[in-house]
């Protein structure tokens, strides 16, 4: 789980990188003129670059500068905007909350990790303005946003005390820098906010030390592994080898996502997100948080099932078990299960095709009359109605 | 979507009574969540439908619409949004289609930018160009987020010769609009129809209905091959 949260933190910082040159490019295109307030590209270039300098030491005067700057130009937009500029809002509160209780030294940390970060995910969103794509809507962009946020405070909570010796064991590995053990979840927290932060500014950063600065990506991909690795350490009992197995994929790829792995992984994030949202709204069980639980489970299937991917009703396959277990990781494990049958049904295994038939035959058969009453009245012998059923193993059957 | 099958065979018994109707098949395509489920039902059940959940696979939505004293029925397919979801089931979606509605959200930029690859989708299934099309901007009524600026959308209209309707499904007053747009679409089939009885390449409706037996008829034989061979296996 720490791992597809530590790609979702890189994700985000792309989509927003996208989503502030589409809002230029609007604000440009279609206000031109009409508000005073709008920023030409040109300008905005260069405020990016003279913040470029900062970002390699923020301080709380480049963060308020930041602040401004951003909230300016979002007021320069249409008022869609707004609920995205309220949630980056009470990040920021949220981080410099957190911020205040670091230590200077932490701050040359957190922008070392930013400027790793932004080395590892800035090539293709600039590739992707020039040739004018813009594939993600600010929306999305500010529910993620929102999304991940609290999905850190979940990590947080569950955190128990008892794992404080694993993490100082391991943290030894990180050059000691980690000394606040506690307050663990809460650096990585305050990291990925940083790094949004200081990417946004250090975009045109030339990537001068590029082999320092994946090094240190990894090591601070590390530190994000330790904080959650806690946790499933004190679930499952078996530390070393989740140790082991977890940490690895991350050094052995020296914490750099490939671009294509990142492309793949933030459009099914996109795709959970908007199915979490709607995901049996109408019972109770599903409240904010439990939503929550829901997409972490979703998540970490599609993180660790990244060939097969997030496909339309999974969500409704992993609710009913969330609302008997109420618990993520039992509920994962059996969706994993359960998928191990269920799969074939989904578009990449051909075993819809045949229920389709099965069905045909069966209704052929046993209900001929019925059968010849679908052949006449509109195109319904293909028995595409019955998908829904076998998909979600008659779960929303009405 | 709730009892939409159940509605779906009331419907297909009234059917069978009077066998005057016409049955014009229309899909409702689009990204995922820019609102097909809640068009269609608020064109199909009168209402909007409150917290909806995503749609798997289809959803198969009729009325009976009386035009010109000839009464006729609109059977709409509503379809799963997520692309990679419907490979399996998309040649049939095209099958004997006698319009697309192409919906996206007037409050997400992504959704519309997405209309070029779900053209594209339809004209490679969709061997006759002369099928009425039409593009719709839905979620009208969240007016302070509208980000696909109306100019921009007409453009992209006009350039695929199609006629552009913003509307809200949501929206009560907006309601009779979503209306008037399947209405319009109606009554552009029925102009079709009669076209197509005088041209000889095309089928007459009556015929239509034939065809559909017959192809379906020879995938059902297709699919005993497949049955029999899984026994044997």
């Amino acid at each position: 789980m720490s791992e597809w949260l530590a790609v979702e933190a890189i994700v985000r910082q792309r989509d927003k990188e996208v989503m502030a040159i589409n809002m230029l490019k609007l604000s440009s295109e279609s206000q031109n003129g009409e508000i005073p307030l709008v920023f030409e590209p040109d300008t905005v270039q260069e405020e990016e670059e003279n913040s470029a300098f900062d970002g390699s030491c923020p301080s709380k005067d480049v963060m308020e500068n930041n602040r401004n700057r951003v909230s300016n130009r979002e007021d320069v937009e249409s008022p869609h905007t707004r609920s995205k500029e309220n949630s980056v809002e009470d990040d920021r509160d949220f981080s410099e909350m957190v911020y205040d209780k670091e230590k200077l030294r932490q701050e040359s940390k957190e922008s070392d990790t930013a400027e790793a970060a932004n080395n590892t995910c800035v090539i293709t969103p600039d590739e992707g303005v020039e040739e004018g794509q813009e594939p993600t809507s600010p929306q999305n962009a500010a529910d993620g946003t929102a999304a991940s946020v609290s999905a850190s405070f979940t990590v947080e909570t569950c955190n128990p005390p008892t794992t404080t010796p694993v993490i100082v064991s391991k943290a030894s590995l990180d050059s000691g820098s980690h000394s606040d053990v506690v307050n663990g979840t809460e650096e990585d927290t305050a990291m990925d906010e940083e790094v949004r932060h200081i990417t946004e500014n250090g975009e045109d950063e030339e990537d001068g030390c590029v082999k320092d600065d994946i090094t240190e990506n990894g090591r601070s991909d590390e530190d994000k592994n330790m904080d959650t690795l806690a946790v499933e350490d004190s679930q499952d009992g078996h530390s070393v080898e989740s140790r082991s197995s977890c940490i690895s994929p991350a050094s052995s790829q020296g914490g750099v996502y490939s671009t294509e792995l990142l492309d793949t992984f933030g459009l099914n994030l996109h795709r959970i997100d908007k199915d979490v949202q709607r995901c049996d709204r109408n019972y109770w069980y599903f409240t904010h948080d439990n939503l929550e639980k829901l997409r972490n489970v979703m998540c970490t299937y599609v993180w660790e099932h990244l060939d097969t991917g997030y496909m339309q009703g999974m969500c409704d396959l992993v609710a009913p078990l969330l609302v008997v277990f109420d618990d993520e990781a039992a509920t994962y494990s059996c969706f994993c299960q359960l998928m191990a049958r269920m799969c074939h049904n989904f578009p990449n295994g051909g075993a819809m095709d045949q229920h389709f038939a099965n069905m045909r035959s069966l209704i052929q058969i046993l209900d001929s009359e019925m059968f010849e009453l679908m052949h006449q009245n509109g195109d319904y012998t293909h028995f595409y109605f019955c998908y829904r059923w076998f998909l979600l193993d008659f779960k929303r059957g009405e | 979507m709730n009892g939409s099958n159940s509605q779906t065979f009331a419907q297909s018994n009234a059917l069978l009574r009077d066998k005057r109707h016409k049955t014009f098949k229309i899909i409702v395509i689009g990204d995922s969540s820019v609102g097909k489920t809640c068009l269609t039902f608020r064109f199909c059940g009168g209402h909007f439908p409150e917290r909806t959940e995503a749609t798997i696979g289809v959803d198969f939505r009729e009325r009976k619409l009386k035009i010109d004293q000839e009464e006729i029925m609109l059977q709409l397919w509503d379809t799963a949004g997520q692309e990679r979801f419907r490979r399996s089931m998309v040649q049939h979606y095209y099958r004997n289609v006698n319009a697309v509605v192409f919906v996206y959200d007037v409050t997400r930029m992504s959704t519309f930018q997405s209309l070029p690859s779900w053209i594209e989708e339809c004209n490679q299934h969709n061997l006759n160009y002369n099928i009425p099309r039409i593009l719709l901007g839905n979620k009208c009524d969240c007016k302070g987020e509208i980000a696909v600026p109306t100019n921009v959308a007409q453009r992209f209209a006009d350039h695929h010769g199609m006629p552009l309707f913003e509307t809200s499904a949501k929206d009560d007053s907006d309601c009779d609009h979503v209306e008037a747009i399947f209405l319009t679409l109606a009554h552009k089939l029925k102009a079709a129809k009669s076209m197509t009885l005088i041209s000889p390449s095309q089928f007459p409706p009556d015929h239509i209905h034939r065809a559909v037996v017959e192809s379906v008829g020879r995938e059902r034989n297709g699919m005993e091959v497949n049955d029999s061979e899984s026994c044997y296996c």
